[in-house]
């Protein structure tokens, strides 16, 4: 039974992934969690597994929808470790608490910016961006 | 990772979770070979959450294509301020 709600948790976590770009690891690590028994710890490190299909179908997918700038997204990835090192820095500079709370206001700022772009009239400087990068 | 491609490079939005994923595909891959070494990871239970997820996938990005595009940016704020809320609230 708690597989089958795992399983539905997965499903729900692919479709918030191929939907917004994220992996998925939001649903599945509480599936794991709460369903199939793993600590924080371990669910983090499974839900990992379960990302890796799940981003490279929705690559191939996005790829036959034209949606993917692949040298971009590869450096992104390659440039990720530079960016787990200087976040442990930061993270043992301060305090967890300090850290949750920088964590949120960013969220927040950037949930803002993401909101004010959206409801802007459909003018342009995104549009221009693009046009910018697609010769 | 989305949000900063829309709101500083000025990516599009489906462009956006497409690279994303990309870059996903890269980090997740390093991080589970790691996470594997130290024993971590639980295959089966992967199994378990990732197969219908790969379903997910698929239903997420076809309903995607057929969607405005800001909607996909009012939605993934939606997913921040949640994640705020999960951080702010102890």
């Amino acid at each position: 039974m708690s597989s089958i709600a795992a399983a539905l948790m997965g499903f729900a976590g692919g479709m918030v992934g191929g939907l917004l770009g994220v992996g998925g690891g939001i649903l599945f690590v509480p599936a794991l969690v709460i369903f199939l028994d793993e600590s924080q710890v371990r669910a983090e490190a499974t839900s990992l597994l379960a990302i890796v299909p799940v981003a490279i179908v929705a690559v191939w997918r996005q790829l036959g929808y034209g949606n993917v700038r692949v040298r971009e997204g590869l450096v992104i990835g390659a440039l990720s470790p530079l960016g787990v090192g200087i976040g442990v820095v930061v993270a043992n500079a301060v305090s967890q608490r300090a850290l949750e709370l920088i964590f949120a206001g960013l969220a927040l700022v950037i949930a803002l910016q993401l909101v004010i772009r959206a409801l802007r009239p459909p003018d342009r400087p995104a549009a221009r961006a693009r046009a910018r990068a697609r010769p | 990772m989305v949000p900063l491609l829309i709101v500083w490079l000025g990516y599009g939005e489906r462009e956006a979770t497409g690279t994303s994923m990309m870059a996903i595909v890269v980090i997740a891959a390093l991080a589970v070979t790691l996470q594997g070494i130290y024993g971590n990871v639980d295959p089966s239970n992967a199994a378990v959450v990732g197969i219908p997820a790969i379903a997910g996938a698929i239903a997420g990005t076809a309903v995607q294509q057929r969607v405005p595009e800001r909607a996909i940016s009012l939605l993934f704020a939606v997913l921040l301020i949640v994640i705020a809320a999960e951080l702010i609230v102890p």
